[in-house]
Formats: structure tokens, C-alpha cells, sequence
């Protein structure tokens, strides 16, 4: 069971500039009170190939977490374009925005988003260099794609069983069948935070 | 007959593999394969009214599950639905006020009904497959594909015992309706019949499922109503496939339903029996068996069972027991197997769902199936044969005392969880006064609800919310002191209500669950604020960036992220065996400043903190007369009280660590020399040569200073009487990891070093593995480590109980690491395990002198043994507890005696045997002989110590600061353990008169809980007729 239910991410100020910040109003509902804040990160998607290209752009903690329906904006900072490659500013990519409780994610919004002129001339023929300040960027915010992990929300729980330790085996994607997805939605589990190689 | 296929009852086209009806008609619940339990309106399938708004039709989709959903099954009393999957959990279902939701991103409507789980069951290792309430809706039995049945407490949700005999996977539970046994079935073609009283194995029954081939998805037997027969699956008996039946009793296999073409996967006996009517025409023929009752009535008056049954073969067959043929055949209704049945409340309609994701309704009439007895004749029935059913639901209670443990022990496990919820008990209690009381608190936020209000409102519109310009979300922002953002949400809305829709249109507190209890409306306001001052108060004390365990007093600093240890091959080493070296941080650290701070807690709150700074720096040095100028580097070290210095050094070379309390500082530097000031700067002693580096430091409250060096060597001092408590060498800890990683031989990782709370050094290693050195032993202990994996406890250690307890963040952390690693395969307990675990838990928190984790996991373990009735173990644990037998223990007391201490971690033994463990055990009645006689015994003890036996000599285990305020802390602590102390005489006279009383009352609510109960079930069956 989860603790938490996503009821309703608003994109607000949509489109708008490359370089503008982002804001998500993002309403949720509890159902049991937990004892640590939930952390919210969103991350912009650099480049579908290459994971170290993902920027995160914002990290909070809300909390407290109670029992009811609760609203929030969460704002961040737009990308730095220094650290995406020049070919894949332009173009479709991908943002996510991520919930985890306790270093365990457990939920997954996932948007497409669109990069592009919006000068009609720009758009026909892009200058070599891009111009940045001129990009406007779109996200495609009625199609949010959310995946959903399972993890232990109560470890207390004398029964608590190895859940949260599993990596989510097969995580729900409710729009199974989109197969071209997984490129760009990588279903993997939560990453770590400080990444620790065994010797 | 009247038969139809609703289309519109499916699972996104998939498998269904569970259907069940609501007891009160109004309902039924489905599970599938697309990992969502589904409710649907009975009106849509009624054949009178057809044409209902086909919005109406889906009740709610529940999307809890991360597998697919193998059984569905309402409670008798219809308010909860349970259903278990392929993700190991059971959810427990409960309508809730308000109007339903949807899934955010799933594109679906809301629901037209809000459905929510109240209650997640963990604890299988694998598939949960079948699952069905017990009669009188206390229990739940689940049969999983790790072999076992477990058996849930469904007031608390504690799983109460596993049920391990059968070698394969159980695929089929089922209850008598008398309340004596529990039947399941498994692959490994056998039935057994557990008691109910004490989960004995009553009969392992060998039949016709011998020679019965292939592999089904389930077992689903079946108990007849009357109690008297069992349908099994899945027998063979050739040319046929076979259902047989198991006679009560005997336990043999009576006789088989024959016929079916592939195995039969599910049994439904319909909750009624039936009669013939007079006027309808005598059963000629009789079987050559009849249902066991008397025969002096009429044969025609005599009652039957009716049964379906579902097979692989795609067809339903539907028997009576009065008749040695189907009285119904259907075929070509599915496509792919029939895998569940479920009989309507009235008796005379039958649901059926397939693999092939449709389902079926049959709906009889009274001449095709007979005349349904009433509930009085059914119970009129079962009463002559089996006695007054009432009273032996549940084995016998032999001694006053296991009741009053018994509800001791539910309020600890109660309390656990009531502990996180504000304000959560008077909400149980008393509804309705409660909503005046809000009724006040509610006025002055009336605009903010009404708000709200519109926004929920919205959300539910989907449309209207993406355009709508959303009204300023009033939030609250601040940094926290570690630099992190945190957002104070704002509430929105109807916060769940506590008080439950009834179903019968009585509301009542029946089988209150306990996480179904999260609180009345205020906890989701008002505590914001105050949780929200609390946890930002503690914020500001304790999170800084450097200082991680003790927040109070004392700080530490390092530079390095982790060290590395490598055992060198003798010939190479020169002067040691051991090398060190530092892999991660230096190199990004050269420039960094390092900076601690100390909080003096005496002094008040409002001080400021007392911040110690080290900075590089670099002087370009004109010496006179010399050729060059030669850079010195030195480190500027200031201290410094909100801004102004209290005192500044410098030193030479760069410093790596830093530590301090409130009475000195200790700073190390790369070249390997520590200098230690006083509280004020001044150089308490001559800089002390360490050899190397120095990696880690740590200091205690007082005067206790551990540093680690480059080279592995560790040194404990106590620098008031200028001592060195403890030199040794992290060089064990490398011979006993070169085993697990062999890649890299002779190398560890260390990744923390730190004095414990209870003042002994704690080494982290990378792979999370935490060593405590033990001053007495003088040798290192494995305090955490992931040789458990598959304990059904690992990962349950709680951050809950007010400071996190010291060895549940290493389990955390440990559980993190690990489930960072690739590879992950189903690995099932078989008891042996969990148990491992929890006494190595137990010995760990021992080692660290965590009183409160110590209490916690004794109490976890006692659970654990009462659970699986390992009374040889339960019985040393209490000895242990109790001490040598009476006359020696008053020796005891006049003279030193070593062998026993009455206390543990400062805590009197006796009270832990009495106010934890014994209502622990009081959990399975299995164990109540042993109880008792420990009972007995504790008491004898309390007579013949004097009630004034103070603790003599306060903590006598004890040697070092920390303990006694956690002394104080356990005393104080759980709410509950005081205020339930049963019987004994206690010191504290008008406590345990108190006592006694809530305990009274505390039994009469239980009683009139059942009243309750037992008038709602009535009720329920009533509103069914």
C-alpha cells in the first residue's frame, strides 16, 4: 500500500523560455502519517543515451507528512545548457519528476518535454550556435507518464518483509505497452545518492 | 436459469483471477492480472435493471498492488476486502468518505466510490494465492507459493503463526464454518487440517490428488456449510478428473465429484443449505451417502449442499449433495480455464470468472435449486450437531491472567502505531464528542477548508484543472541548516476521516484497524504547525553538515570521505604490516575549510553555537637574506561564537580532522600530529605524534578522544586523567573481509569511525558493515551485516521511537546497500532465519547498551518464539529473566553474587519479564502452560523481595555516561507498558491500583466489542435474508 497517492501535477507557466524556471504544483494524498519528510527531485534528462547528462535540477524535502490531501509548488532552476550537449538542447527529451521516502522512490512522473524555436525563421534553418535565449521549451504536461515502485513505507512493522530492500522487480508502468518508452524511462531502481563502490 | 456474460467486467482484457461477492449483495470485487482489484455495482448485473448508467458500473479500481491480483474475498461483515498477490502482500480494502479519486497519469475517471487500503499484511516470501476470512471475521488465513499458511490477526495485522507442513506450494486455504479447523491444499497433493486452537497439524490427508498431473494456478477447496464435508481439487481418479470430498471427522475421502475433463481448479459450496419443497418432485434416487444428519425426517425435507465447481476444461458444473449427478452443466462459457466462483448472499445466483478475463453470472430459481434454508435453520442445524457453535471459535483461555496479558499484548502492538498519530485514541473511542470538540477548531479555518474544498473540486476535474490559473498554494519555504530546501505543504481539502461509512447503516468501532486509524481531521491541520515547530527546533539544534550522532555537545570533523585499509604481503611492508591509504576526498579537499560546531547544552537554548574553523593558508614567507621565497603553509585555526572570535592558532602543515566538545578541542593534522586545547585555546599538552595521518576522530560528552590514523591504528583516550584507554589496530577487520570480497584481497573500506553512545569505538565499513569494539573483550563485534537476507525482520527496525536508536541506523543503512546490488532472487525463510537474525539483534543492541533498541527486539524475538511455540528457547529467555530460584537469589542479594545481575542495560530484568515478555507470550495460547508457570514464579519473587528493593548501586552494568538519561528516557518512555501492568503487586501502590482498573475496563470494552460484533454479524446475515 502506498502511503502516498499523487492526485494532481499542474504544470504551470507552460511553455514558456528554455531559460525561465520551472514550477509544478503538485497535489498528493496521505493515507498514513509518516515520520520523515518525503523528498521531491525533478530531473532534466540531458541527452536519452546517456545518463550522466541528467541534471538535477531541484531537490526538497516537504514534510511534515500527515494524514490528508496536501498541495505544493515545487519551482527550480532551468537547466545549464553548458552541461547538454549542443545537438541534444534542440528536440524532445525528457523531465522527471521523482518522490522517494527514505532514499526509496517510490513514484515516477515522467513528461516529454519539447525544446525549439519559437521564431518561425530560427525553426526552418537553426543557426549552428544555439541560441539559447531564443529556445522555447514545451512540456507535454497532459501526457505524464507515472510509474510506481514498491517500497516499505512502515519498516517498523514487526511483519515488514523484504520489500523495501528488493529492487522493485517489475515495476507497474500504466501505460504498458508503450515500448518505445523504455528508452527514455528507464525503469530502474532508485539510484543511489552517494554511490559507494565495493572494494 | 437465466445466464449472461457481462463484457464490460474486465481487467484491461487480461486474466481475472478472482471474483467474490460482497455478503450483503451490493457489491462484487474482482482481481487481475493487471495488478488491480476492481468493485463493481451488483445493480448493473441485476436481471431487472439492465439499463443502469453504465457509469455506475465500475464501483472503484484499487491500484495498491504491484503483481497480479490472485484472490479477492470480502469479509463476512462486507465492510473490508482483502485481496493477495503476486508482489507477497495482502491489502485490506475499506470504503472511505468522499467521493472517489483516480490515479494521477492514468488517464481513467475517478472513482464513483472512494476505496482505500487501510492494512497491508507482509510476510510472505512469496505469491499470496488464496485467502479467506475466518468465520467470525478475527482472523485471515493466506496460502502462498513459499510453502506456508499464514494466519493474520486482522484487529492488530500481526501475522500470529505460519503454518509450515506442506512440502509445495499451498494454493488453496479454506475454513470450517464451525471454527475448529482450517483445511489447505498444496502441489505437493496433499490436503492438511490445522486446529484452529493451537495450529496443530490435525490431518495430513493422501488421496486421489496422487495421481493427478499437470499444474493448476489453484487449489481453491472448499467447506461445506454445514461443516461436515470438504471438496477438494484437482483429484484424479481415471478416465476422469475428480473432486474429492474429505468427510469431517475421518478425514478420508468420502466419495468424488467425477467428470470434468481437465483438473478442477476451484470448489464453491453456496453459504446456504436447500431443501425440497413438498410440492416439488421426490428425489427418487438416493446416494448412497447422505450429509451425516439424522434421518428421522422426511427424506424429501432433508437438506442438501449445492456446489459449483470450476475446471480447467472451461466448464461449470453445479451438484447438490442430494443427487449423485451435476444438476448443471456449463459449457462453452470461457475460453480459457475457470478459476473462481462466488455464490450471491441470496443463494441463488453463481459468479464466475476465467483466465480468458471475462466472467459469468448464473442466476437459479427456487425449482432448479431448491428452497434455501434460513440462517436460524442452518444455524439450528449446525447447533444439534456440533453443539453451541459460540465459545469454541477460539481455543480456551485456562487462567484469568493469559486474558489480561492477552489484551496487554494487543495494546503494546497497538501503541506502537498509535505512537505516530496525533491525537488518534479519543478519535476511536468517541466519535461523536470528538466532532464537537473540532467542531470549534474547525470555525477558525473555515476559509482555508472552504478553499480547499474548491480544490479538490478541481482535481477531480480534470479538465477545468489544467487551465484553471491555480490560486496561490500557500506554502511555507525555508532552508533547513544543511542547505536543503524543505516546503511546508499546504492541506487541501477533506483530510481522511476517521469515522467509517457503516455498512449496514449502523456505525460502530468494529475491528478498528490500526492503521486504518491515521488520525481525525485536526491531525491533518492543526499538528502541522506544532510537529512542523518540533521538527524544525530539532533541525536548527542538530542537522549540520558535520555533525552526525551527537548533536548536543560535541562535534567532529573529517576531510576524508573513507579510508582504505590493504593488507600488504609481509616482504613489501617496511615498518608495519599495514597500510593505509585514503581514497576518495583528499584531493578534492585541499582547499576546503573544515568547520564544526559545538552546541553547549547547559548553557540554554539561546546560545549560540561555538564554531571551531580550520583554513588553509598560504604565507609567502621573505625570509631576509635568503635567495627565494619559500611558501609555508599553514592552517589558521579560529573558534568562534556567532561571529565573533573567541580565539585563533596556527598551525603547520594541513589539518585533516577536527573535534570538539565543551570541554576541549582535537585537531589533527596530515603530518600526523594531533594537538589537543583546552576549552579557551590553550595548548593543553605537547602535540602528540601519531605516526600518520589522522582519519577519523571522534569525542564523547566528556573527555574521551578516538582517532583513527592513516595506518589503521586506533587509540581511545581520556584525556582528563591523561590516559590511554585503548590501542589497537583496525587490522582484524581486514583478515575477516578478505573472505567476502576476494576481488580485492586484504582491502577494506571504512567509511565512519565514531565512539557508540555508549562510549566504544564503531567502525563502518563500505559494505555497511558496522564492528564495535568491545573494551572488556578487547576485540572487535560485528554489530550489523547483511548475513540475514531473507529474515522475514530484517529491515524492520524502526527510526520511530524518539532518538533513532543507534543500531537501527546501521541496519538501515545496510538494508540500503544492499539493495543497491544487482541480483535479486526469491530466497525463502523457513523460520530459521528470522530467528538468527533477531538473536543476533538482540546480542548487537546488547553490545551498543541501546536500552530501548534492546527492549524492541527482545520483545520482537519473544513475539517471534511465542509465534512459532518454540518453548525451549522461551523458557531460557525467561529464566534468564527471572534469575536463580528464589532462596538463592535472596543469598544473592546479601553478598556479591556474579552469576546473575538483575539488571540489563539499567533496567530491572523483572519489570522487562513482566511488563514486556510475558504479554508477548501471551500472543499464542499455545504457550499459556509456560506463561503461567512464569507468572506463578515472578510473583513468588515479588512477594519475597521487599516492595522497597530500590535498585541498589543504580546501573550496575554501566560504566560510562549516556546511559542513565536513556534510563530516565525508558522509564518514561512507552506509554503504554506502564499503564498496563497486570496482577503483580508493584512498587508503586496506587500505580497498579490504577492499573488494575484500566485493565477492567479495558476487558469490558473488549466484550462489548464482540457484542458488537456478533450483532453485527447477525445483523449482516439478516439484512442478506
Amino acid at each position: 500500500m502506498s502511503a502516498i497517492n499523487i492526485t494532481n501535477v499542474t504544470v504551470l507557466d507552460n511553455p514558456a523560455p528554455f531559460v525561465s524556471p520551472f514550477q509544478f504544483e503538485i497535489s498528493y494524498e496521505c493515507l498514513n502519517s509518516l515520520k520523515d519528510d518525503l523528498e521531491w527531485k525533478l530531473i532534466y534528462v540531458g541527452s536519452a543515451e546517456d545518463e550522466t547528462y541528467d541534471q538535477t535540477l531541484e531537490s526538497v524535502l516537504v514534510g511534515p507528512v500527515n494524514v490528508g490531501n496536501y498541495r505544493f509548488v515545487l519551482q527550480a532552476d532551468p537547466p545549464d545548457p553548458s552541461k547538454i550537449r549542443e545537438e541534444d538542447i534542440i528536440g524532445v527529451t525528457v523531465l522527471l519528476l521523482t518522490c522517494s521516502y527514505m532514499g526509496q522512490e517510490f513514484l515516477r512522473v515522467g513528461y516529454y518535454v519539447n525544446n525549439d524555436y519559437e521564431d518561425e525563421q530560427l525553426r526552418e534553418e537553426p543557426p549552428t550556435k544555439v541560441l539559447i535565449d531564443k529556445v522555447q521549451r514545451n512540456i507535454l504536461s497532459d501526457k505524464p507518464r507515472v510509474t510506481k515502485f514498491p517500497i516499505n513505507f512502515h519498516p517498523e512493522d514487526e511483519q515488514a518483509a523484504t520489500t523495501a530492500a528488493d529492487p522493485p522487480p517489475e515495476p507497474t508502468d500504466e501505460q504498458a505497452g508503450v515500448n518505445g518508452e523504455s528508452q527514455v524511462l528507464p525503469d530502474q531502481p532508485p539510484k543511489p545518492e552517494e554511490s559507494p563502490q565495493e572494494s | 436459469m437465466i445466464a449472461e456474460k457481462p463484457v464490460w467486467v474486465k481487467h484491461e482484457g487480461l486474466q481475472i483471477f478472482s471474483i467474490d461477492v460482497q455478503p450483503n449483495g451490493e457489491r462484487f470485487a474482482t482481481g487481475g492480472g493487471d495488478h488491480k482489484v476492481r468493485i463493481w455495482n451488483m445493480k448493473s448485473v441485476d436481471t431487472d435493471l439492465q439499463n443502469l448508467d453504465p457509469k455506475e458500473r465500475l464501483l472503484a479500481t484499487l491500484r495498491d498492488h504491484f503483481g497480479s491480483v490472485n484472490c479477492v474475498r470480502w469479509a463476512k461483515h462486507g465492510r473490508y476486502v482483502a485481496s493477495g498477490s503476486d508482489d507477497q502482500v495482502i491489502q485490506i480494502h475499506e470504503r472511505k468518505p468522499g467521493s472517489g479519486t483516480t490515479e494521477f497519469g492514468s488517464g481513467e475517471p475517478p472513482d464513483v466510490e472512494n476505496w482505500k487500503a487501510v492494512m497491508t499484511l507482509r510476510g510472505h516470501t512469496a505469491d499470496v494465492v488464496d485467502i479467506n476470512w475466518s468465520p467470525d471475521d478475527s482472523m485471515l488465513a493466506s496460502g502462498s507459493l513459499d510453502n506456508t499458511v499464514h494466519i493474520w490477526n486482522m484487529r492488530s495485522g500481526i501475522c500470529t503463526t505460519v503454518l509450515r507442513a506442506h512440502l509445495s506450494l499451498v494454493k488453496g486455504v479454506t475454513w470450517d464454518p464451525i471454527g475448529t479447523f482450517i483445511a489447505s491444499q498444496s502441489d505437493d497433493k496433499t490436503v492438511i487440517i490445522w486446529r484452529t486452537s493451537d495450529w496443530s497439524l490435525a490431518h495430513r490427508t493422501v488421496g486421489h490428488w496422487e495421481k493427478s498431473l499437470g499444474s493448476t494456478f489453484f487449489r481453491r477447496l472448499g467447506w461445506s456449510p454445514c461443516g461436515h464435508f470438504i471438496t477438494t481439487t484437482h483429484g484424479y481418479q481415471k478416465p476422469r478428473h475428480s473432486a474429492p470430498v474429505l468427510e469431517r471427522g475421518e478425514w478420508s475421502a468420502a466419495f468424488d465429484f467425477l467428470g470434468h475433463n481437465a483438473p478442477i481448479i476451484v470448489v464453491k459450496f453456496n453459504h446456504s443449505m436447500f431443501k425440497r419443497t413438498t410440492s416439488s418432485a421426490p428425489e427418487t434416487k438416493r446416494a448412497g451417502w447422505s450429509n451425516g444428519t439424522s434421518k428421522s425426517g422426511g427424506k424429501d425435507l432433508q437438506p442438501y449442499n449445492v456446489i459449483a465447481i470450476g475446471s480447467q476444461d472451461r466448464t461449470i458444473t453445479v451438484w447438490t449433495t442430494a443427487s449423485p449427478r451435476p444438476l448443471f452443466v456449463a459449457k462453452h462459457f470461457f475460453g480459457q480455464s475457470v478459476v473462481d466462483l462466488s455464490w450471491s448472499p441470496d443463494g441463488y445466483s453463481l459468479f464466475a470468472c476465467s483466465l480468458d478475463g471475462t466472467v459469468a453470472m448464473i442466476h437459479f430459481n427456487p425449482t432448479e435449486l431448491g428452497v434455501r434454508l434460513t440462517d436460524n435453520e442452518l444455524e439450528e442445524l449446525k447447533k444439534n450437531r456440533y453443539g453451541d457453535v459460540r465459545g469454541r471459535q477460539a481455543n480456551l483461555v485456562e487462567s484469568p491472567a493469559q486474558l489480561l496479558l492477552e489484551t496487554v499484548s494487543t495494546k503494546l502492538s497497538g501503541s506502537k502505531r498509535a505512537a505516530s498519530d496525533v491525537q488518534q485514541n479519543q478519535v476511536i473511542t468517541k466519535p461523536s464528542v470528538n466532532v464537537e470538540n473540532t467542531a470549534k477548531k474547525r470555525k477558525s479555518q473555515v476559509d482555508d477548508r472552504n478553499k480547499g474544498a474548491e480544490a479538490t473540486g478541481d482535481t477531480l476535474n480534470k479538465a477545468s484543472t489544467s487551465n484553471r490559473v491555480s490560486n496561490p498554494v500557500n506554502q511555507k519555504v525555508y532552508r533547513r541548516p544543511d542547505g536543503r530546501k524543505r516546503i511546508i505543504p499546504e492541506a487541501v481539502g477533506v483530510p481522511q476521516q476517521e469515522n467509517n461509512i457503516a455498512v449496514n447503516g449502523q456505525s460502530h468501532n468494529f475491528l478498528p484497524a490500526p492503521s486504518a486509524a491515521p488520525g481525525n481531521r485536526d491531525s491533518g491541520d492543526t499538528p502541522v504547525e506544532t510537529s512542523n515547530r518540533d521538527s524544525s527546533m530539532k533541525e536548527i539544534m542538530g542537522r549540520n553538515p558535520d555533525l552526525k550522532e551527537r548533536p548536543r555537545i560535541t562535534a567532529r570533523a573529517t576531510i576524508t570521505e573513507s579510508l582504505v585499509i590493504e593488507k600488504v604481503p609481509g616482504t613489501s611492508g617496511n615498518d608495519g604490516i599495514l597500510n593505509v591509504e585514503q581514497s576518495v576526498g583528499i584531493k578534492g579537499s585541499s582547499s576546503t575549510d573544515l568547520l564544526i560546531r559545538v552546541f553547549d547544552w547547559k548553557e540554554g537554548e539561546t546560545t549560540a553555537p561555538v564554531c571551531l574553523e580550520a583554513c588553509p593558508k598560504e604565507h609567502a614567507l621573505d625570509t631576509v637574506g635568503a635567495v627565494s621565497t619559500s611558501m609555508i603553509k599553514e592552517t589558521e585555526i579560529s573558534c568562534k561564537r556567532s561571529g565573533e572570535t573567541l580565539w585563533s592558532d596556527r598551525i603547520m602543515g594541513r589539518v585533516t580532522v577536527l573535534a570538539g566538545n565543551p570541554n576541549f578541542w582535537a585537531v589533527g593534522c596530515e603530518d600526523g600530529s594531533l594537538q589537543v586545547y583546552t576549552k579557551c585555546g590553550r595548548r593543553a599538552m605537547p602535540t602528540m605524534m601519531m605516526g600518520s595521518a589522522a582519519t577519523f576522530i571522534d569525542s564523547d560528552d566528556s573527555w574521551k578522544l578516538l582517532l583513527v590514523t592513516r595506518k589503521g591504528s586506533i587509540y581511545v583516550w581520556d584525556l582528563f586523567n591523561r590516559k590511554c584507554i585503548l590501542h589497537d589496530s583496525l587490522a582484524s577487520l581486514v583478515s575477516s573481509d578478505t573472505k567476502l570480497s576476494s576481488t580485492v584481497a586484504g582491502t577494506i573500506k571504512v567509511i565512519s569511525v565514531k565512539l557508540s553512545k555508549s562510549g566504544s569505538p564503531l567502525v563502518v565499513l563500505a559494505t555497511r558493515h558496522a564492528f564495535l569494539f568491545d573494551t572488556s573483550l578487547m576485540c572487535w563485534l560485528r554489530v550489523a551485516d547483511d548475513c540475514f537476507p531473507s529474515s522475514n525482520f530484517s529491515s524492520s527496525w524502526n527510526l520511530g521511537s524518539a532518538p533513532c536508536g543507534e543500531l537501527a541506523g546501521l541496519q538501515v543503512d545496510v538494508r540500503k546497500y544492499m539493495a543497491r546490488k544487482p541480483g535479486w532472487n526469491r530466497i525463502t525463510d523457513d523460520g530459521m532465519q528470522t530467528r538468527a537474525h533477531l538473536e543476533s539483534q538482540l546480542a548487537s543492541s546488547l553490545a551498543l547498551e541501546s536500552p530501548s533498541e534492546y527492549r524492541q527486539c527482545l520483545l520482537a524475538y519473544v513475539r517471534f518464539l511465542a509465534r512459532e511455540a518454540d518453548e525451549s528457547r522461551l523458557r531460557e529467555v525467561c529464566e534468564s529473566f527471572l534469575g536463580p530460584p528464589t532462596g538463592m537469589a535472596e543469598a544473592a542479594t546479601s553478598d556479591t553474587n556474579l552469576s546473575w545481575d538483575p539488571y540489563v542495560l539499567g533496567v530491572k530484568k523483572h519489570k522487562l519479564l513482566r511488563n514486556d515478555i510475558l504479554p508477548a507470550m501471551a500472543s499464542n495460547r499455545k504457550v499459556q502452560r509456560l506463561l503461567n508457570e512464569f507468572m506463578d514464579l515472578l510473583s513468588e519473587y515479588e512477594n519475597t523481595e521487599p516492595a522497597d528493593a530500590i535498585p541498589k548501586g543504580s546501573a550496575p552494568t554501566i560504566d560510562c555516561g549516556g546511559v542513565p538519561s536513556s534510563l530516565d528516557q525508558m522509564d518514561s518512555d512507552p506509554p503504554a507498558v506502564t499503564a498496563t501492568t497486570p496482577l503483580t503487586i508493584d512498587n508503586e501502590k496506587q500505580v497498579s491500583l490504577g492499573n488494575s482498573a484500566a485493565l477492567e475496563t479495558g476487558i469490558v470494552c473488549e466484550e462489548t466489542g464482540s457484542e458488537d460484533q456478533e450483532k453485527h454479524d447477525q445483523n449482516s446475515r439478516d439484512q442478506g435474508s
